[in-house]
């Protein structure tokens, strides 16, 4: 009997202990799991693992990385909404997490989520897109794409990456801002989109700059716009949507660290905290710049007002562009 | 010729470099684990053992993740050939004759054929892209969305080839397939079609837990149901390896099959799927014994083996040549070659040599191991078949649950390869094939898909299926190939009027 008291006292205060070790203070004692939903190999998935790596130098615990692909990342960004919210269930998202909820709103579905649950924790990286036509196009410079849009409405088109994705979405906005029309042929990924204007079945597509810059390099294709506010350095002359005045097409692929909006904000500030020291982690460093990804690190709330004008340039375009046909 | 031999010289000069031999052998040794294990086809392998990979230098880890893929494609055909469960779409061709054989007491000789032909296949493909890779990756460009509804209508009238049975039920089945092709995302509008408000359905049904339900695990609860257990006697060495008759049955097949392969393979796009598809329907129509096929028939095994790993080394061209991830396994390569600081383009060939023909050499090597490798694996998967079905089918059940489940940690994976397996199981007792299922589903996405780009590209001009030679002549194939089916019960007839005047 007296054991059995011992041993319940015993469990009681390891219970106890437990109980204190969860506390945000000592964030965190077990390992962290980050959601990355898409599959492995993309460019959500390359910057989430240099920078779990890191945060599991940092923290001294594991980081696990865990790909939920499905739905454009809907299921991944579902998945972490509805884990437990004790920030040992993070997620990495990229623009998607504004336009899948955009624009199920406008073909009528329920959205799965809202972007309103989850808290903006950092940013990583955030490349503009390279808008590019095939080596031997007549058109030169970005003025010549939408002089011959203007003259004849839906005679130019371009490749996009599929329906309201990260290529559709920067071409309407760079459309609305010249004020033409383009004619939009959808196909299932980057790659396909870019393989369809080599193959001259398409004008111009859009891609990340480290992806098209051998392509540049050359000569297959030619670069005729960034859709962001500073050059790259990847391709300096290649004029920005400033530069052609044309700042409402704005746009970036980048990626972020986001939370369940209902995770105690002093754990929230760990990881913030823990991230800070993660992006000066020199491997962390070396391997962004050998994949040619230039660190635009933001911590939470310059991260917020960034993510919060990112999100109403998408929406805009997503209620313009309505139903696609 | 000598420029080619002294580039090849470099690439073998780094592929026999021990630490990338090493690595070549473990690919091809974890890729044939992974095609073995149900459910677990090239692509999820390397995705998922991607990451694993990183820490290596780049030259290494490319040897290693094609090590992977192709290991998984040798693997694949196994399990199709033993438990008729298909790794992905293009070895559903292999249940079809390969598992016949298997029952009928021939599962050597059929592995034994799968390796070989797939070496055969693998080793003249490594060559000819070695020979023209980069000339003729710019032209295969050419082949848009007009060329691929050609190509597709084709293939959609191959499918009633598929079948061992009556035509119309082949035909059903492929409506049925095409049906379960339409669930998700529309990719063009974004519009989700047919999912029932499920989220995971918005991606539609995967092809694994779809093929491994509809012959896996219908083939599992089919065999429940019967009483007499087939004896499979310890097999004598000289039944371990294909007769002399066999090996000849299957070399012309094996040869087309690579001829067929490697053109469909240099397709941008996924239409390397199809390869070992149209293979069967080809070496089908091509066969004086027509209705062997579906029960056993050697050919039907070796084509489209064949076709499908030539297919499989061609689909690389792209990617290799130009630079494009055209398909989905080349994406995952490129993008593996980038997280080394590489980013491949169209003078990968000039910038990255000793990469590229390291590659190209490891493909040389990795066929020769994965031969080497498969062939005294026969006799040891062979007698997998000797263990007691109460002991073998609970254990490949289980395996195709952690198999399927592994792709994408989904739980609907497995209800969907569940309900695939009971609807399987009743389509079968009924004596409807479901390999046209499969067929239909691929088939369907891409047709859908291609024609409607098409037809945005000429603002709905139906002209541009004829304004283009290529989708033009695969158009007017198709044609006359309908025309041709038409004619023939007419003049059949015919004819028996003309002999029954003439009495």
């Amino acid at each position: 009997m007296q054991k059995i008291v011992t041993c319940l006292i015993a469990g009681i205060a390891v219970a106890g202990l437990a109980v204190t070790t969860s506390r945000a203070d000592d964030y965190p004692t077990k390992p962290v799991t980050f959601i990355v939903p898409f599959p492995p190999g993309g460019l959500v998935d390359f910057t989430a693992r240099p920078v779990a790596a890191a945060l599991e130098r940092v923290w001294k615990q594991p980081a696990v990385i865990a790909n939920r692909p499905g739905a454009g990342g809907g299921v991944g960004i579902v998945a972490a909404g509805t884990a437990r919210p004790d920030g040992y269930t993070l997620l990495f998202a990229h623009p998607s997490i504004t336009s899948v909820p955009a624009s199920d709103v406008v073909l009528g579905r329920k959205p799965s989520f809202d972007r309103e649950q989850y808290v903006p924790i950092a940013r990583f990286v955030a490349d503009p897109l390279i808008l590019v036509v095939k080596g031997d196009s007549p058109f030169k410079t970005f003025k010549d794409v939408v002089d011959a849009a203007r003259k004849e409405p839906g005679s130019v088109s371009y490749s996009s990456s599929g329906a309201y994705g990260a290529v559709h979405l920067p071409f309407e906005m760079a459309a609305h801002a010249a004020g033409v029309k383009f004619k939009h042929v959808a196909y299932t990924g980057g790659g396909p989109a870019l393989t369809a204007v080599l193959g001259n079945h398409v004008q111009m597509t859009m891609g990340s700059p480290s992806v098209l810059a051998p392509q540049i390099k050359s000569g297959a294709i030619r670069p005729l716009l960034n859709t962001g506010a500073k050059r790259v350095a990847l391709l300096p002359d290649v004029p920005t949507v400033y530069d052609l005045g044309y700042k409402d097409a704005e746009f970036y692929l980048w990626v972020g660290l986001f939370g369940s909006a209902k995770i105690p904000a002093e754990t929230i500030a760990k990881v913030r905290d823990g991230v800070a020291k993660a992006v000066k982690d020199p491997e962390f460093i070396q391997q962004l710049q050998k994949m040619q990804l230039p660190v635009e690190y933001q911590d939470g709330p310059d991260f917020d007002k960034f993510w919060k004008a990112d999100a109403e340039r998408i929406e805009a375009a997503i209620k313009r562009i309505g139903k696609v046909e | 010729m000598s420029a080619i031999l002294h580039d090849l010289a470099l690439g073998f000069s780094v592929a026999l470099t021990p630490s990338v031999l090493i690595y070549s052998l473990v690919g091809c040794i974890v890729g044939t684990l992974v095609g073995v294990l149900p459910g677990l086809g090239p692509l999820a392998g390397i995705s998922l053992l991607l990451p694993m990979t990183l820490g290596l230098p780049p030259t290494t880890a490319i040897v290693m993740l094609a090590g992977i893929y192709y290991g998984a494609m040798y693997g694949g055909s196994t399990t199709s050939i033993l438990m008729r469960i298909p790794g992905e779409s293009a070895s559903v061709v292999t249940c079809l004759d390969g598992y016949e054989m298997a029952r009928k007491g021939r599962a050597g000789p059929a592995l034994a054929i799968a390796a070989i032909g797939s070496f055969v296949a693998g080793t003249i493909s490594v060559v000819a892209l070695s020979l023209v890779a980069p000339q003729i990756a710019r032209y295969a460009l050419n082949f848009g969305p007009a060329e691929y509804v050609g190509l597709l209508t084709l293939a959609l009238l191959l499918l009633a080839q598929l079948g061992s049975g009556s035509k119309v039920r082949s035909l059903v089945m492929s409506l049925l397939g095409l049906a379960l092709g339409m669930i998700g995302i529309d990719p063009l509008t974004g519009y989700a079609r047919f999912t029932l408000g499920i989220p995971a359905l918005a991606d539609g049904l995967g092809i694994v837990p779809l093929a491994v339900g509809l012959f896996g695990i219908s083939e599992i609860l089919l065999s429940a149901g019967t009483r007499n257990v087939p004896k499979v006697a310890a097999p004598r060495l000289r039944d371990l390896y294909p007769s002399r008759a066999e090996l000849s049955a299957s070399t012309m097949p094996c040869l087309r099959g690579t001829v067929l392969g490697f053109v469909i393979g240099l397709i941008p796009g996924s239409a390397h799927i199809i390869s070992s598809f149209i293979s069967y329907a080809l070496e089908r129509k091509l066969s004086r014994t027509p209705e062997r096929f579906g029960k056993g028939a050697v050919e039907g095994l070796a084509g489209p083996e064949s076709a499908n790993n030539a297919a499989a080394v061609s689909a690389f061209v792209p990617m290799l040549a130009l630079g494009l991830p055209a398909g989905a396994i080349p994406a995952v390569m490129l993008a593996a070659l980038m997280a080394h600081g590489i980013s491949p383009g169209p003078r990968l060939i000039q910038e990255q040599p000793q990469l590229y023909w390291g590659f190209v050499a490891s493909m040389y090597v990795g066929n020769l191991v994965l031969l080497l490798l498969n062939l005294p694996l026969v006799s040891l998967f062979v007698s997998v078949l000797r263990i007691p079905y109460a002991i073998l089918y609970p254990i490949v059940t289980t395996m195709c649950v952690v198999g399927v489940y592994s792709i994408s940690s989904s739980v609907t994976d497995l209800w969907i390869m569940f309900a695939a397996g009971i609807a399987g199981y009743f389509l079968r007792r009924a004596n409807y094939d479901v390999a046209p299922v499969v067929l239909g589903f691929v088939l369907a996405p891409m047709f859908e898909v291609s024609l409607r780009q098409a037809l945005t590209i000429s603002s709905g001009s139906l002209w541009i299926f004829i304004e283009r030679p290529i989708a033009a002549t695969l158009l007017g194939t198709a044609f006359v190939l309908v025309l041709l089916s038409l004619w023939m019960p007419i003049s059949r007839r015919l004819e028996l009027r003309r002999t029954k005047a003439g009495d």
